[in-house]
């Protein structure tokens, strides 16, 4: 939770947002907690087990959010997200309702026509791909 | 409310905590719960039958509607709690609304707001207050039997699911789920009665928090915040300070009639420390009441110490104080107070410093 420029803060609301997939990819899984973004909706990418979020009005997207990413943390996050994805800092909400600024990776506005109109489910991705996912991730 | 009439109370939820809630209705001579309303209509069947109720509704709106409802108790998760309170409010009745009140102060203030535009009493339930056992420790501070109280320490441990009370899915998942709870399960919603105990027994009012909370994913929408350290200082120039631990047992088996935990209060003052034993659960066989003094301790053993009995007590003073009009044990600006200590915990946790209750009040 350190506020220093030193360290930052990431939403991740898709494959980022499972604790196996940060294991994999930081060695460790940053403290975490529940989080909210209002006004982005969250779609799967075409042929791919993993989602990105476009701005929507009305829709919200909830997700996690990391503590704590020193700047080789994020980027790294930064080359594994790659040119689909462009990273803002985006307010979201924490559960206790206190807004929170968080590196987002949001769906490059050259890239929308990657996405689908199937909505993204967590629940459904570790049941059915999780495991998969997180083998191939492995060196 | 005059008392040639029973107080007719409207229980509205009737999920697992309407147990408990129901106990003073059913017990005070004044009072009776005339309907009940739940959006299961068997479970609001079942439980109109069981309390002698006349009417089971299904639609919050049509028990608001009932001229045959004196007063709602309002038991529904806390995201509906603004709207429930506020459409009771206005449509005359008095209100009983279950801790925590709201999600927001914003919210408890608009509730507040109906209350006095309506003319009808509002207050929050919060039961650790009826608890004999908090009431005796308080009792005993209050008298100087521990001196100048300087610190209080709350230990909540967590038990392994299964051990006590049979709690639904629907209900796990609202309260699990940080947009209906308010907050955590543990910090917010456990936590007021925690945070309202922290306030409980000191002659001042705390000024400042700071929260590590641990979160745990159980599922994609159903988080608990557990294991955490919530520490405060309270204000004034004497320097008192309070903790709130939580710790996350969950392989240990907490003996329990009813939620799988139990709340254990040190009360520590500059001539001697009381400590309340137990609360939710039987964790320890130890009186529940222990006074050190001079060298000397002193057990109160003679004290009620079922959990289910703060409720009734809670019940009783509602319609006691419907009856001789004057305000329940826990007023809304009481509640404010407490409401704003937990949300004052959540943003710590959630922003990494402390906070400072000015900033939330």
């Amino acid at each position: 939770m350190d506020e220093s420029p030193t360290t930052s803060r990431i939403f991740a609301y898709g494959t980022l947002a499972a604790e196996a997939v940060m294991r994999v990819l930081l060695g460790r899984v940053p403290p975490a907690a529940p989080a909210r973004l209002e006004g982005y909706a969250r779609y799967r990418v075409r042929g791919r087990v993993y989602p990105g979020i476009v701005a929507e009005p009305g829709a919200h997207t909830d997700g996690v959010v990391y503590e704590g990413l020193d700047a080789a943390g994020l980027a790294l996050l930064d080359r594994f997200e790659g040119s689909l994805y462009r990273r803002e800092s985006l307010r979201v909400r924490s559960a206790s309702g206190v807004g929170l600024v968080a590196e987002t990776y949001v769906v490059a506005d050259s890239q929308r026509h990657a996405l689908s109109a199937e909505p993204w489910s967590l629940e459904r991705f570790v049941e059915s791909h999780l495991a998969d996912y997180v083998r191939a991730l492995q060196p | 409310v005059s008392g040639e009439t029973p107080l007719r109370v409207g229980l509205l939820g009737c999920g697992r905590i309407a147990d408990l809630q129901s106990l003073g209705y059913l017990e005070h001579p004044d009072a009776c719960i005339a309907a009940v309303c739940d959006c299961d209509e068997d479970r609001a069947r079942a439980r109109a039958r069981a309390w002698g109720a006349e009417r089971a509704y299904t639609e919050a709106e049509k028990l608001f509607a009932d001229p045959g409802i004196d007063a709602v108790e309002v038991l529904t998760p806390h995201h509906l709690h603004e709207q429930h309170a506020t459409a009771a409010l206005e449509a005359g009745k008095h209100v009983s609304l279950q801790k925590p009140p709201t999600r927001t102060l914003a919210e408890l203030d608009r509730v507040a707001a109906a209350a006095e535009r309506n003319g009808r009493a509002l207050r929050v339930f919060e039961n650790f207050m009826h608890y004999e056992p908090h009431l005796k420790a308080r009792e005993l501070v209050a008298a100087g039997a521990v001196g100048e109280p300087l610190s209080v320490r709350l230990k909540t441990a967590a038990g392994r699911f299964g051990d006590g009370w049979e709690v639904s899915p629907e209900t796990q998942a609202w309260r699990l789920d940080p947009e209906t709870c308010g907050g955590g399960a543990t910090l917010f919603d456990h936590g007021y009665h925690c945070f309202h105990m922290a306030r409980f027994f000191m002659p001042v009012e705390v000024a400042r928090v700071h929260a590590f909370v641990h979160w745990t994913r159980l599922g994609e929408r159903a988080w608990l915040d557990g294991p955490a350290l919530v520490s405060w200082r309270y204000a004034g120039e004497v320097p008192r300070h309070g903790s709130w631990e939580v710790i996350a047992s969950l392989g240990m088996r907490v003996r329990s009639d009813y939620y799988v935990s139990d709340d254990r209060i040190e009360i520590h003052g500059s001539e001697g420390i009381v400590w309340v034993n137990r609360c939710t659960g039987r964790l320890l066989e130890e009186p529940s009441v222990v006074l050190y003094r001079e060298g000397e301790t002193r057990a109160f053993h003679d004290l009620e110490t079922d959990w289910a009995d703060s409720f009734r007590r809670g019940g009783i003073d509602f319609v006691d104080a419907l009856r001789e009009g004057r305000a329940p044990e826990q007023t809304v600006d009481d509640a404010r107070r407490t409401l704003a200590l937990a949300l004052a915990a959540g943003r710590s946790a959630a922003e990494g410093r402390e906070v400072d209750l000015a900033e939330i009040l």
